[in-house]
């Protein structure tokens, strides 16, 4: 069974800084800012994620999250609204960047991620192969045990001029898109078909942008994302159509 | 971001844990701008609506901590969404009846009187629906209105069904259709339940909605039927803009 047409589910832009000194200093500042551009007054916290001091901001009915680190800023959105992380983002970063003393961002970000809904878990394994492997996979991998019961593809490409995308795809459940630490949101199975790929793209352009450009930059790699992504996953069942290598 | 990092997020979210948050309570306190007025008026804002926000987060963690857990023997979990759109106090009918049950509503009660928070009157405890409630009533009213094929009920089935359609049409594109199919068909035919097959056909319309997956089959099936049933989709020509231009183009050819 052919998988059906994709969903975006998330949206996110992220800025990465030379790390900001003054980030102890001025968290309280930083909190009031990401508070007041998310309608988030009582949704905050201070914590660590990923080794390092964070402060994490959250409008659970917007699905909007703003995460920001001494070394850089992150927005998703969930709902998914692409204006909204837009607006965000330009009013976030300005006010991070001067809170914190630095003059320019040195990466820009941008990710989202897509589902492709079936009925069952094995159709979705079935065209993942059929689309990006081979049909001989399971022949192939005979000899350990046959078709994997987790399929992971995941792509990284490095351009010359400080670009890199990377591409992930993944059959998942409902339940394990929910539990699965691919979203945010306190989100429901139900929101979620029984079987779908779930695919994730995401492009990052490592260079020195001051915050006006740097919004305006991240907000055109996250057009090229989605309409890169929308491409990628016309291609879905359409490989009889495609020539060779 | 990685996914280990949205997973420390979700449980930061979740668990109310922060290892800074005794600091940022403090700093809040006494930086905030709110604290600052409500200081002013003879109480802290923090101090006040902080707690009484915390012992509600507080008392609903212990609650839904309780139910997944359950009682001896038992092995009850209530829905997320159920539990962000059911009643904390005075609604215990609302809730399933498992063994134990009425006991753990008691104690979520208690629990807020203790913490300070109202017991009375019964509000959500987060307020935001069920994201895909509107399908369910969608659903519902079009049931009611195959059951009862009155003018009221017929025209509130319509409108949630076109609620359904446009609240889903991003993110279950096939339940959107399948809504706005049925909407269109309500909308452009005379007497939509007039005869037992065109009720059956929007009676498993109203199921369908109601189905975790729409395949492409379901969905083709559903419109044959629906073609079979005579419930059509479009307004009659004369209804149209174009009819309505040709309509007077007839009526001047004849003057």
């Amino acid at each position: 069974m052919a998988l059906q047409e994709p969903v975006l589910r998330s949206v996110g832009l992220g800025f990465g800084w030379a790390l900001g000194p003054r980030y102890a200093d001025v968290r309280g500042e930083l909190t009031e800012i990401l508070a007041a551009a998310t309608d988030a007054a009582d949704n905050w916290a201070w914590d660590v994620f990923d080794g390092d001091p964070s402060i994490l901001v959250w409008n659970e009915d917007r699905r909007l999250h703003v995460i920001v680190q001494p070394r850089g800023l992150d927005i998703v959105s969930e709902h998914p609204d692409i204006d909204a992380v837009v607006a965000v983002a330009s009013e976030v970063l300005a006010g991070c960047l001067d809170a914190l003393n630095l003059k320019v961002v040195t990466r820009v970000s941008s990710s989202a991620k897509w589902t492709l809904a079936a009925g069952a878990a094995a159709d979705v394994e079935k065209a993942l192969e059929d689309w990006l492997l081979s049909p001989r996979l399971r022949t192939t991998l005979g000899p350990i045990g046959g078709r994997p019961d987790d399929l992971i593809l995941s792509g990284r490409f490095e351009a010359d001029n400080g670009v890199v995308t990377m591409f992930k795809t993944e059959p998942v459940t409902d339940e394990q898109a929910v539990g699965g630490g691919f979203f945010i949101s306190d989100m429901e199975a139900s929101e979620f078909p029984p079987a779908s790929l779930l695919v994730d793209l995401e492009r990052q352009h490592t260079d020195e942008f001051d915050s006006a450009d740097g919004t305006k930059r991240s907000e055109g790699v996250l057009q090229q994302v989605l309409s890169q992504g929308s491409k990628l996953l016309a291609t879905v069942g359409a490989r009889d159509d495609l020539p060779d290598d | 971001m990685t996914y280990q990092m949205i997973d420390a997020i979700r449980s930061v979210k979740k668990s109310d844990r922060a290892v800074f948050k005794s600091e940022a309570r403090a700093w809040k306190a006494n930086n905030s701008p709110m604290s600052a007025v409500s200081r002013s008026a003879g109480r802290t804002k923090i101090g006040a609506a902080g707690r009484q926000h915390a012992g509600a987060r507080q008392s609903l963690s212990g609650f839904s901590r309780g139910l997944k857990s359950g009682p001896a023997g038992t092995s009850l979990r209530i829905p997320t969404g159920l539990r962000s759109i059911g009643p904390v106090a005075g609604g215990a009918a609302a809730w399933p009846s498992a063994q134990g049950n009425s006991s753990l509503v008691d104690r979520a009660r208690s629990a807020l009187v203790a913490t300070g928070a109202q017991a009375e009157p019964a509000k959500p405890p987060m307020g935001a629906p069920r994201r895909d409630a509107s399908l369910y009533e969608a659903a519902e009213s079009l049931r009611q209105a195959t059951i009862a094929p009155e003018s009221a009920a017929i025209g509130w089935a319509a409108s949630m069904l076109q609620r359904a359609a446009h609240a889903e049409a991003d993110r279950r594109p096939r339940h959107a259709a399948v809504a706005l199919s049925t909407w269109d068909a309500i909308q452009c035919t005379d007497r939509p339940f007039g005869s037992q097959a065109r009720r059956k056909v929007l009676w498993d319309a109203s199921r369908l909605l109601l189905s975790p997956f729409i395949s492409t089959d379901d969905e083709m099936a559903l419109l044959d039927r629906m073609d079979d049933a005579d419930l059509e989709r479009v307004p009659p020509f004369e209804d149209t803009y174009a009819g309505h231009v040709l309509e007077d183009l007839r009526g001047d050819s004849v003057r």
